[in-house]
């Protein structure tokens, strides 16, 4: 009986341990699920020409720091000129829903970078508003240090 | 290198960018699609912030200094911006952003843009219930392939670190994939 304990009666398939690991892999394989999602047809040479539309080539963006600063203290100036008037009415109320929607989508440099008719589309446009609050928290969510070092590759 | 520093000089001269930025885009954009649209999981996520990336990449290509490569640094940027698209938009909806994805996940079935079985989308289940960082090691180490070194650059992460986030990932996954 105790020579019985040393033997084992059970079998597995030849090289089932060997390849064990590879088809356990292949159940969830990189290739298999990659392409389990799918695009619309010929978005990828779509998604190139609306890029290179959003692009001014050979005029690159660059926001002077005076701009940059005329458009921060110019946002807070009206922001402040709204929500500082006692006599709110509805038209007030959805200017302000305009500009907290209108804070929490643009950056600074987004701002610093829009002209005066940028707002009066985003009235015509404004379909959600968030509370001014959640806006600038989250303002400062997106400006963490992290991603102030978004560009730097150092 | 060398011809790293070239195609970046075109990237940045203003007679050349066009042509070079055409180029950049027609190499690396399904990559960087696919990178995105692992964290984000929809399709018009996906495509929002592929295009921000892109023009991100463009805006800030003077103020690239050539100490990694382009490649980790527009995956820098991809990541960042997918990331940054979950918290705005969980944030708007009053969610958390792990609640956010894992809502996005669960309409996979019903995603035209979405052909996967059963076994998949249980992956992804699995995928979406990690915490942010072992989710985004995941998916570049098991997804794409990535080497330690390049994901340490993108994320800011030593490969210790790194192989320690993986670990764990590939245990919770098998561990709820089991289940």
């Amino acid at each position: 009986m105790s020579d019985l304990k040393n033997i084992n009666p059970f079998r597995v398939p030849n090289n089932y341990f060997n390849d064990f690991d590879e088809n356990l892999k292949g159940k969830i394989d990189l290739e298999n699920h990659k392409i389990d999602f799918k695009v619309p047809e010929n978005y990828f040479s779509k998604v190139e020409a609306i890029i290179i539309s959003q692009i001014h080539f050979n005029k690159t963006k660059t926001v002077p720091i005076f701009r940059y600063l005329l458009g921060v203290a110019a946002a807070i100036m009206g922001f402040i000129f709204i929500t500082s008037d006692t006599s709110v009415d509805d038209n007030t109320e959805t200017t302000v829903f305009i500009l907290e929607d209108y804070l929490m989508e643009n950056s600074t440099y987004e701002i610093a970078g829009h002209n005066a008719d940028y707002l009066s589309y985003e009235m015509i446009n404004m379909d959600q508003s968030i509370n001014y609050e959640d806006a600038l928290e989250l303002r400062l969510l997106s400006e963490t240090p992290m991603n102030l070092n978004l560009f730097d590759d150092e | 290198m060398e011809s790293q520093n070239q195609f970046i000089n075109a990237l940045k001269n203003p007679e050349t960018q066009s042509s070079a930025f055409t180029k950049l885009l027609a190499d690396y954009k399904e990559r960087l699609y696919w990178h995105i649209r692992k964290i984000v999981i929809e399709h018009d996520d996906a495509d929002d912030v592929l295009q921000n990336t892109f023009v991100k990449v463009f805006q800030n290509i003077n103020g690239f200094k050539g100490n990694s490569t382009i490649y980790t640094w527009m995956y820098k940027i991809a990541t960042n911006e997918a990331l940054n698209l979950i918290k705005k938009k969980s944030k708007r909806y009053g969610v958390s952003n792990e609640e956010w994805i894992q809502t996005k996940v669960s309409r996979l079935e019903s995603d035209s843009y979405f052909d996967g079985d059963e076994l998949s989308i249980r992956l992804q289940n699995a995928v979406a219930n990690l915490p942010e960082k072992q989710r985004l090691v995941f998916n570049m180490k098991y997804f794409d392939e990535m080497k330690y070194d390049n994901i340490s650059e993108i994320l800011g992460t030593s490969v210790g670190g790194l192989k320690a986030s993986y670990h764990q990932a590939v245990k919770k996954i098998k561990k709820q994939i089991n289940e």
